[in-house]
């Protein structure tokens, strides 16, 4: 039993991830000592609270079999709507309200990714394509794009929280904002509602084998409905996270996240085909691509290399568990027998 | 009557006009072990999916201990006991073998929390009663097929099924397996507990069997009566409503010119040191278990995976087979095991399924394929082979399995191959179209080709083959004229 565990972890895609996380860590450090800190550590962090909540979002969805591109989409109509509302307010209070509705803009638009793809049987893909284009265009049309940096006090005085804050050799501050909390309570939440739900063990079991969990008696629209659901909310708190930890609410800046977050779930081991992956996997995912951002940043590489790079890992890293998968599969299994018997003539 | 558990009187359901069940009876007691038997489309499985509820008939009753029911949906069918074993196992192969087994009884309990500790204890508990050991944490994936259907006894056995119905299990099985699946048979059955066997292998029905019903065109032949009564040819009479003779194949060509010899050929894992010469004409069997070699062997010469050593020659010449092009290119053709999946374009039309094969050939200048010769490429084929269409332009999922397969051996014929490799002609095939496939490899024969046939089907190799070579574990153990092969000694060879 303790062999089969230890054999099943050796092959662990997380184990993988994990290692390379070690690592690109050991020789950064080795190239750049002063990178080996607490600082390095905690910018890592700090950077990867928000992606990490998006992520969480996309992988239920991956999880279940579908897919959801308004990551983006989502998190910054969001943001931008619900700060917008308090602004115009010239509200005073904390930052509950437009985290409130941060939440609501993205559980609302969410069901409606969810209703399309469930009731209508319209393909996840093109479901969500086409929600990402109709809320960016609304936005635009609507509410309006440009940012705003003057941001409300609630927003501010929550950005401003710090957690603990380190600092470098040359006294460069990186604060751990308090939002980690979030993160971290979202994290135990989705793990006990994963593993000790009905609910989520049925997310699990549609995304294996759809025909399979029709007949075990899942309600399967109705699961995929509620994934969109939780998805689409945690794309709009995302959003609001991001809002808080930047003491400025411009959309522009959630541009092209859809893809960095489905590429961390899918490097942290997730099948695109969905039922394969885990919690686990998914934060090691975002954790190795915040990190990577980091390193380039501190060996000095401009940003733009950063989408390059994060697309060679997500394709290198996609190609070894395919190869693998591959070899496995070409793999014969006849047991020959080992000295040549008597054969009649 | 209050040992009869199923009852199912006078059903009778249409799809879009096409009266699929007309009249249908089915009576199963408890604890009986009862064979459903039948030529493809004649209704077995809408009468399969009717008694588990996923089909409403248009009329007709079911009874299931004593309560009647018009309509049965398929949470009633679950909750009276009547558990579905499909072909695929309905497994969640992401996920463990104990949440597998035991998830659905929570399901069916309508818990909102999963009990990771209750799970894992029924889980254990349905292994321990069928004595079988798996582990728990394993994904289904990593299974065999054969623990795969375990997995699927045990979740239904836990779920109170008081009748298992099992859609063609023992396709995919080695003979060790079957006879392990044919003990838990066994022991479901002095539990009380009732299974209906879907099987187009005659030869295991006497073995597994109590009583058979049998189903021609959507009515009921014979219902419930004794398995031992039957004999195979009995079987095929009422299944076809005919006499289906299998006479042994009479070889016209003998000693006809070389065509594939191969001479200690290996492949890592697959086989080793296998030599055998066929000629024109002939028809030589490769026999051997599931995991003997024999599909490797079929793969290799199809170029599917390159040889590790040893040589082939074609007509004589040495010639190397890397890939699946060159063995076209020689002139080898291919009809695989899995024609759903290998051989077909499943939604594409019968005519391109045939013409595919030979589009290289048929071309207009600038290289555009002549789509009408192409078109009377597969007119022509369809009709030489018989393939029962009303337009060679509908889709290929219309036709009966038997159908399919002459698609496949058309698409083959149309580039007139020199030596065709059938690997298990006539698997899933029903038997009216069984001795049809027969007899177009005996023609094809006696007109000159070369055939390999793979199959474990003994019968069918002494009735269709000159030769027959036997693996086991990878070598051929021994090769035989058939006419000087009883059944039995082949049989004992194998195992």
């Amino acid at each position: 039993m303790i062999r089969n565990r230890l054999r099943r972890m050796a092959k662990s895609n997380e184990l993988y991830v994990f290692l390379v996380i070690l690592l690109i860590y050991a020789i950064v450090s080795i190239i750049s000592p002063v990178f080996f800190s607490a600082y390095s550590v905690v910018s890592v962090l700090k950077t990867a609270i928000e992606p990490l909540i998006y992520a969480v979002g996309a992988y239920l969805v991956i999880l279940s079999g579908g897919i959801d591109i308004t990551v983006a989409g989502i998190g910054a109509f969001s943001m931008f709507t619900a700060t917008k509302i308090v602004y115009e307010m010239n509200y005073e209070g904390s930052a509950l309200l437009p985290y409130v509705l941060a939440v609501a803009f993205g559980t609302g638009l969410g069901m409606i990714n969810g209703l399309l793809i469930s009731r209508l049987k319209i393909p996840p893909m093109i479901a969500t394509l086409g929600m990402n284009s109709i809320i960016n265009g609304v936005m635009l049309f609507f509410i309006g794009s440009r940012e705003i940096s003057r941001v409300p006090i609630g927003i501010l005085t929550a950005g401003r929280t710090y957690l603990l804050t380190v600092y470098n050799a040359n006294g460069v501050a990186a604060p751990l904002s308090t939002t980690v909390f979030i993160a971290i309570a979202l994290l135990i939440i989705m793990f006990l509602f994963l593993r000790y739900t009905m609910l989520g063990a049925n997310i699990f079991a549609i995304g294996g084998n759809t025909e399979s969990a029709m007949r075990a008696g899942i309600n399967v629209p109705n699961t995929q409905l509620i994934v969109y659901t939780i998805a689409g909310a945690l794309y709009g708190l995302g959003g609001m996270v991001h809002t808080i930890t930047y003491v400025n609410s411009n959309p522009m800046d959630l541009i092209g996240q859809e893809m960095i977050t489905i590429a961390a779930v899918i490097i942290g081991g997730a099948r695109i085909t969905g039922g394969h992956g885990t919690l686990t996997g998914t934060v090691l995912g975002v954790l190795l691509i915040q990190l990577v951002n980091n390193c380039l940043n501190t060996v000095g590489i401009p940003t733009y290399w950063q989408r390059f790079v994060v697309g060679m890992v997500l394709v290198i890293g996609t190609s070894l568990t395919a190869y693998q998968a591959l070899k496995e599969k070409r793999k014969l299994h006849v047991e020959i027998s080992p000295a040549p018997q008597t054969t009649k003539e | 009557m209050s040992d009869v558990f199923l009852r199912a009187a006078n059903i009778n359901k249409s799809f879009a006009g096409v009266h699929a069940l007309k009249g249908v009876n089915l009576t199963v007691k408890k604890g009986e072990v009862r064979c459903l038997i039948g030529e493809n489309g004649c209704g077995k499985s809408t009468l399969i999916k009717i008694i588990s509820g996923v089909y409403t008939p248009d009329s007709g009753e079911i009874e299931i201990e004593g309560h009647k029911y018009s309509k049965l949906t398929p949470s009633e069918a679950m909750n009276r006991g009547i558990q579905v074993i499909y072909q695929d196992f309905s497994i969640f192969p992401n996920l463990s073998v104990a949440n597998n087994i035991a998830m659905n009884t929570l399901r069916v309990e309508k818990k909102k929390f999963v009990n990771w500790k209750l799970i894992r204890e029924r889980a254990q508990r349905a292994l321990d009663h069928l004595d079988v050991k798996l582990d728990l944490d394993e994904k289904a994936e990593a299974l065999s097929v054969a623990d795969k259907q375990i997995v699927a006894i045990c979740r239904a056995i836990i779920q109170d099924a008081k009748l298992i119905i099992m859609d063609e299990p023992t396709t995919a099985l080695t003979k060790k397996e079957v006879t392990s699946l044919l003990k838990i048979i066994t022991q479901l059955k002095q539990e009380g507990i009732s299974v209906i066997f879907v099987t187009h292998k005659l030869e295991e029905v006497m073995d597994v069997t109590d009583t058979v019903t049998i189903l021609r065109n959507g009515s009921t032949v014979i219902d419930g009566e004794k398995t031992s009564d039957f004999d195979i040819s009995k079987f095929a009479y009422y299944m076809t409503g005919r006499e289906i003779k299998d006479e042994p194949f009479v070889q016209q060509i003998k000693n006809g010119k070389e065509v594939l010899r191969v001479e200690h050929l290996s492949l890592k894992d697959g086989f080793e040191d296998v030599s055998l010469t066929v000629n024109s004409g002939d028809i030589v069997g490769v026999t051997g278990l599931l995991g003997s070699g024999r599909t490797e062997f079929a793969q290799c010469l199809f170029g599917q995976y390159p040889p590790t050593s040893g040589k082939i020659f074609f007509e004589g010449k040495e010639v190397k087979i890397k890939s699946v092009q060159d063995s076209i290119d020689i002139g080898i053709g291919y009809v695989p095991e899995d024609r759903l999946t290998e051989g077909l374009f499943i939604k594409k039309s019968i005519a391109s399924n045939i013409y595919v094969g030979v589009l290289d050939k048929y071309k207009k200048n600038l290289g555009i394929s002549d789509i009408r010769a192409l078109k009377e490429v597969g007119e022509k084929w369809v009709k030489e082979l018989a393939i029962k269409t009303p337009d060679p332009e509908n889709i290929i999922s219309t036709l009966s399995g038997g159908n399919q397969q002459r698609v496949v051996l058309a698409k083959w014929l149309a580039r007139n191959p020199k030596l065709l490799i059938l690997n298990g002609p006539t698997v899933g095939v029903d038997i009216g179209s069984k001795s049809e496939i027969h007899k177009i490899i005996r023609q094809l024969a006696n007109n000159g080709m070369a055939v390999i046939i793979i199959s474990d089907d003994i019968p069918e190799l002494l009735a269709n083959c000159n030769k027959v070579a036997v693996m086991k574990m990878g070598r051929i153990v021994g090769e035989f004229d058939t006419k000087e092969l009883a059944p039995d000694q082949l049989a004992s060879m194998l195992a």
